[in-house]
């Protein structure tokens, strides 16, 4: 029981960062039908400018730790979504009327091309950062084993529950969360009823990126390493929990991360730790088979 | 479709020349924003962390904005019309840069204002002359209406593509008998014969997935996995089982065969992205799978001391073994040794 409770603690914690990461997957697939395979590199680039803020103010001698993470989360959902505006702009836009194909191949170019941009500047080794919060409370204990619910745990769970929040109010109650769901429903009849479809798409991009890049600050301070090629597993993972929750269905996505971090937390605990992403691309591999439209998903998804 | 393509360049036609500066600096301010951290600032690692845990390159960063601004404003000029000012900037900036570049590539002023690193100051240059090139090929032809650039552009690709194809019948028959010399020649060395087997390899890779993707329609982007099933096949039956290559080269292709029938019958009713992601993931277990086993496949370490392939029991070495003969000495193909090519392998 007490292990049990542990490793659902770690497990919440860990589908919260990919929740986050698959709202981006499943936001761009709604709207435009597209996998964009670079947005686990979006993530990465965020985690990068995270550390990097982190490491600068800690040059200016800030390290109080609720100061420091309130600036790097400003710093990296202020630049990281450039990124994910640049891609769009750059990559996606001008083959927005191309065969699925074209789109879906530059997109996995774009992630490749990112991964080697990172390496490039920032080097491939692997970047580690001294955890900021520490400690915990101990909830229960029996013999040695004591369950920690530890602070940052704690913050992540918070933060990424007020994000989304926040972007469940956006999409539902704003003019930009009107456009999108219109641009959802039909991004022909969206333009002839005079939504800005192209700025609802870059928008869209925006927000995904902002959010990966969220996750990217909690994974970095979670893990407290940060490396180019954190975004190929992370991303891969977080568009099963997409599809898993069922792809353009928002709260699927922050279902399926949730379920997909539970899965690798307790495949991790009772069965191996290596094969736990075996365990979760046999569920993406499951649902995608006997379940396409995901758990949450309209059943009159395409299915081409 | 291809009016849709030809709305989707959706830029107002830069009417005056301050549309055209505020073009050319918002690319400035974005790559500035996207270069800022990233580039601006490096995390160092490893001994250089002790002694300062940042590096600074904001020159880079500003480097890389104007760079951004200046080819935007090339291109947003040529989209206007003005030809004769990109192509005088478009050889200046190309030439300055290039020269710049071979003569003083450590000359502190050059540094400050172009990269630190060749790379991406030749791929300046690189574009500037493009850009160059293209107002030159604008200048001396009619000006083409904008409307009609990408179907210019379309129409061009696909005689260019024509070309190729007529080219390749002839050509296709000369690059397999040039393959065939080309370990025979004066200037094959040991390191050209093995970029030359890695091209075939990928030939072949491609064949596969032509099949797949090309005539079957099947996006698979899992499709290595089986050109790992195919290598591990052999390693591990003519390293345990003992078979020859000759048998392991039906075995592991039949194995590989096996595994895509496994990977079809269930994928099969996916289309589309749906296949697309999972042949994605099939590929990505495979490839834990055998970092993982370790007892079987030896994890990341993988197979070492895997049996060459011989013919009818002799092997494909340059010197023969003791008191017996390699198939090179067997069938006389071999060369006096002061011109053999050979020589060069070891």
């Amino acid at each position: 029981m007490e292990y049990f409770t542990q490793q659902l603690i770690n497990g919440v914690t860990l589908g919260a960062i990919y929740a986050l990461i698959a709202i981006g997957y499943t936001m761009v697939y709604g709207i435009i039908g597209m996998i964009n395979f670079a947005h686990g590199e979006v993530f990465m680039i965020g985690a990068f400018i995270s550390i990097i803020t982190f490491l600068l103010l800690g040059l200016f001698g800030i390290t109080w730790a609720p100061f420091a993470i309130l600036v790097a989360l400003l710093a990296t959902m202020a630049l990281t979504p450039l990124y994910g505006w640049a891609l769009e702009r750059l990559a996606y836009r001008p083959l927005r009327h191309s065969p699925r194909l074209a789109a879906l191949i530059t997109a996995i170019g774009m992630s490749i091309f990112l991964q080697n941009y990172v390496q490039l500047v920032q080097g491939a080794r692997i970047k580690p950062l001294q955890s900021l919060v520490t400690g915990g409370i101990e909830i229960m204990q029996r013999g040695d084993f004591v369950v920690t619910l530890g602070y940052m745990q704690i913050l992540i769970v918070v933060l990424t529950v007020v994000l989304m929040a926040a972007f469940t109010l956006l999409i539902q109650r704003t003019a930009l969360g009107r456009a999108q769901r219109a641009c959802e429903q039909d991004l022909k009849m969206a333009a002839l009823v005079g939504v800005d479809v192209d700025r609802t798409i870059a928008a869209t991009f925006v927000m995904g990126a902002a959010l990966a890049s969220v996750a990217g600050l909690i994974f970095l301070l979670y893990y407290g390493v940060v490396d180019f090629f954190i975004g190929f597993n992370a991303g891969i993972k977080a568009f099963t929990a997409a599809v898993l929750g069922g792809i353009g269905s928002l709260p699927g996505a922050m279902l399926g991360g949730l379920l997909i971090g539970l899965i690798e937390a307790f495949w991790s605990a009772y069965f191996s730790v290596e094969y736990k992403d075996v365990a979760a691309f046999t569920v993406l591999v499951m649902v995608l088979i006997f379940r396409p439209t995901g758990l949450l998903g309209k059943p009159d998804i395409e299915k081409v | 479709m291809a009016g849709a393509r030809g709305g989707s360049r959706n830029d107002p036609a830069p009417d005056g020349t301050g549309a055209l500066f505020r073009e050319a600096g918002l690319a400035g301010l974005l790559v500035f924003g996207l270069a800022a951290a990233l580039v601006g600032v490096r995390v160092q690692d490893g001994a250089a962390s002790a002694i300062a845990p940042l590096a600074f390159r904001f020159d880079d960063a500003f480097t890389a904005a104007a760079a951004a601004a200046l080819g935007r404003l090339g291109v947003a000029l040529l989209r206007a019309g003005l030809a004769a000012p990109v192509l005088a900037g478009g050889t200046a900036v190309a030439f300055a840069v290039a020269l710049a570049q071979v003569f003083f590539p450590a000359h502190p002023l050059l540094l400050a204002l172009l990269f630190d690193t060749a790379m991406p100051n030749w791929l300046v240059a690189l574009f500037a002359g493009f850009l160059a090139l293209a107002a030159g090929w604008r200048l001396r032809h009619a000006p083409l209406a904008i409307v009609s650039e990408t179907a210019a552009r379309e129409a061009a690709m696909d005689r260019i593509g024509a070309e190729v194809q007529r080219w390749a019948r002839y050509a296709g028959p000369l690059i397999f008998l040039l393959a065939l010399a080309l370990p025979l020649m004066p200037f094959a060395d040991r390191r050209l014969v093995d970029v030359a087997i890695l091209v075939v390899t990928y030939i072949m890779l491609g064949w596969g997935l032509n099949v797949v993707v090309g005539l079957a329609g099947l996006l698979d982007l899992g499709y290595v996995a089986f050109y790992a099933i195919g290598a591990y096949a052999y390693a591990l039956l003519a390293k345990y089982v003992g078979l020859s290559f000759w048998l392991c080269l039906p075995f592991a292709g039949i194995m590989a065969a096996f595994a895509g029938l496994l990977l079809g019958f269930p994928v099969l009713r996916l289309r589309g992205d749906y296949l697309a992601i999972v042949t994605l993931g099939f590929g990505e277990m495979i490839r834990i799978i055998l970092l993982n086993w370790y007892q079987f496949t030896g994890g990341p370490n993988g197979v070492s001391g895997v049996p060459r392939p011989s013919f009818f029991g002799l092997p494909f070495t340059e010197s023969p073994p003791e008191g017996g003969h390699s198939f090179h000495t067997f069938v006389g193909l071999f060369w006096p040794l002061s011109i053999s090519p050979t020589a060069k392998f070891s």
